[in-house]
């Protein structure tokens, strides 16, 4: 792999309850980023996935409330280590972010325009005219038609797919290194969701940003990713390049995920049942023993899963898995 | 808009009208009415009193007298005054400055201070300047105005001899310094409770927009923390506020009945209080109509506003 643009090692997030009980909900999480690659991050609402990409932006709220331990290097920076002021420069500048929602993540009061244009004027001190002109370039270049006229919308005037567009002209206004995706197709109709996954894929090719990714869709991480890492309970719990993983997962938790996606095969005389995982992602505040997955798990072996911390262990070059069965699982396939 | 415009000025004359209804009728219904004070006059006989009541037109049906008021109140006659034969208007006119410059300092005054009290307690929510402002509006508004007005006086006028205790100037002096010397204390007064309103209004519609995903939006842009405030989450924040400002447009005009009469304050609160005490009616009406026209006014002025600084909202 090409040298890392964002890396991060370690990483922890533990929030303090109003009791005074801490919660930690992002465990020991490693990955790294280079240009012009796409990470997805995966996992079930609850596994700590948005957390992880609120804590690499320092969006999360301040100590006490909540702690962040380990390192975010971003070009060998370590963000975490930055001051207030130092990491202004860089949310919306080096990285920036799309969110989920749409229709509530842009400010009603103001002109799309405007949203865009003082991102720009903030990090590149532009002058208003020249950031406006930049704004409708944005709005021109994420494929709004008719963009002078568009930059002077409000957000309500626009449908969903629009606004989630002119998101991305506000994450892209500075040319970032980074861009975090956090469920930014969740929201909006499937026939939307394909061009928006369409426009970020070509925006990335023409500038070479990395993405990182968080979906738990994996019909879209089979669309956009390099590679997957998925979570669970805060934790990964595998991770590999696209194909391998979608070919032979080997953590029964993927296999579960992977099971439950519809496949759209009108041809096939029988269809393969969709299958669910049972249960529901463990309480933070109160981890199960040994494997955190173990109580959901249809693989759990007694006296084993649910007394021992499964490691992360390489199975194959670049492929990694948190199980303590994983060999019998790689033989099996 | 001037559709909108136009509808909402139809309704608010159809309101206009019942509330004079009930207004007119109620007034008459009540024990007294205004041949109360000239039957304790010694000497006074029935015959003298029907003279008196013929003369004032009290005598005619009721209906009758609610007819000749009103075409007169449409043309600008709004009637005279029973105690001292003054025209009505000309009697609102002189109360209005009195009342106009309390309440429009206090008002100006509560809304600033009571701004920044909601945000700074929102933005430290659970702080103890957070508490101390909870506290603080929870007294504010649990105290009387009588009572917090009497103890201003004792206070900052008997004990501590800072403040004068009433009325709006020195008679022979009526300088700018000696109006500002006697706006002090009932300003206060006045003041503290609509900080109180005012705060925790702020204070709620602050929390509640600093929780919408735009404001994160805005912090993911790198925006200093001043920015995403006052740009991002007040500019939302303010919006709710303007109802709330709506409302409050009557009393400036209309004053403050409580406050004014503690400290004998010429305003319109103390003249409808000593109109109705003297049942004279006429001033009674006025001061009525005249409130019920702002409260009307101020409830249209807030809507146009609200669709000014909103842009999701259209007046049709």
């Amino acid at each position: 792999m090409t040298q890392p643009i964002l890396s991060v090692r370690g990483l922890n997030v533990r929030f303090r309850g109003r009791g005074g009980g801490e919660v930690h909900v992002v465990r020991d999480v490693d990955f790294e980023l280079a240009a012009g690659q796409t990470l997805a991050l995966v996992g079930e609402s609850g596994s700590g996935k948005s957390v992880t990409s609120l804590a690499l932006m320092r969006l999360l709220p301040g100590e006490p409330r909540c702690r962040i331990g380990g390192r975010v290097l971003l070009e060998g920076r370590d963000l975490l280590y930055l001051t207030e002021a130092g990491m202004r420069g860089v949310r919306g500048n080096e990285i920036a972010m799309i969110f989920q929602e749409p229709m509530t993540s842009l400010n009603p009061v103001h002109r799309v325009g405007e949203q865009i244009a003082e991102s720009v004027r903030f990090h590149k001190g532009l002058g208003r005219r020249d950031a406006l002109d930049r704004a409708v370039e944005l709005l021109e270049l994420v494929g709004i038609p008719d963009p002078l006229r568009r930059a002077q919308a409000f957000p309500h005037e626009m449908s969903g797919g629009m606004r989630q567009r002119v998101m991305i002209a506000i994450a892209l206004a500075c040319d970032p290194k980074v861009l975090i995706a956090d469920e930014p197709t969740t929201a909006l109709d499937v026939t939307i969701q394909a061009q928006v996954l369409e426009l970020l894929r070509d925006l990335q090719a023409r500038t070479g940003m990395a993405m990182l990714f968080i979906t738990h869709n994996l019909g879209v991480v089979a669309e956009i990713a390099d590679r997957v890492m998925v979570m669970y309970a805060g934790r990964i719990v595998e991770q590999a390049a696209v194909d391998p993983l979608f070919a032979k997962p080997l953590m029964p938790y993927t296999r579960g995920l992977l099971g439950a996606v519809p496949r759209l095969d009108i041809f096939a005389k029988e269809k393969p049942p969709l299958t669910s995982i049972p249960g529901a992602v463990p309480d933070p505040a109160h981890p199960p023993k040994g494997c955190a997955f173990n109580p959901r798990c249809t693989h759990r072996q007694g006296g084993l899963c649910d007394q021992r911390t499964p490691p992360l262990e390489a199975a194959q070059p670049g492929h990694d898995v948190r199980c303590l069965r994983w060999r019998e699982a790689m033989e099996a396939a | 808009m001037m559709r909108y415009l136009g509808s909402r000025l139809l309704q608010s004359i159809l309101l206009l009208w019942i509330v004079s209804l009930i207004g007119f009728f109620v007034l008459y219904l009540a024990p007294g009415g205004p041949l109360a004070q000239f039957a304790l006059t010694p000497g006074m006989t029935q015959e003298q009193l029907a003279r008196i009541a013929h003369q004032m037109g009290l005598d005619r049906p009721l209906p009758v007298q609610y007819w000749e008021w009103l075409s007169r109140l449409l043309i600008g006659d709004w009637g005279q005054s029973y105690r001292d034969s003054q025209p009505v208007l000309a009697i609102i006119g002189s109360h209005l400055f009195a009342t106009l410059l309390l309440m429009g300092a206090s008002t100006l005054l509560a809304m600033i201070i009571g701004t920044w009290i909601g945000v700074l307690g929102a933005i430290r929510r659970y702080s103890i300047f957070d508490y101390l402002a909870t506290i603080g509006a929870m007294i504010g508004l649990s105290i009387p105005t009588f009572w917090f007005g009497l103890i201003a006086i004792y206070l900052f006028s008997v004990k501590l001899p800072w403040f004068p205790a009433g009325n709006m100037y020195t008679v022979g002096d009526a300088s700018f310094l000696d109006y500002a010397h006697h706006l002090v204390l009932p300003c206060l007064v006045l003041t503290l409770v609509t900080v109180a309103i005012w705060s925790r209004y702020m204070r709620s519609a602050m929390l509640d927009v600093q929780g919408q995903d735009f404001i994160r939006t805005a912090r993911a842009k790198g925006l200093p923390e001043h920015v995403v405030l006052r740009k991002h989450a007040m500019r939302n924040a303010i919006l709710p506020m303007i109802t709330v400002a709506g409302l409050q447009i009557p009393t400036i005009l209309s004053g403050a009945l409580v406050a004014e009469t503690v400290f004998t304050w010429p305003g319109m609160g103390r003249l409808f209080l000593d109109s109705l005490n003297y049942r004279d009616y006429p001033v009674v009406m006025g001061v009525l109509m005249f409130s019920a026209v702002f409260v009307l006014l101020g409830n249209l002025l807030a809507d146009v506003l609200y669709a000014v600084a909103d842009p999701r909202i259209r007046l049709t």
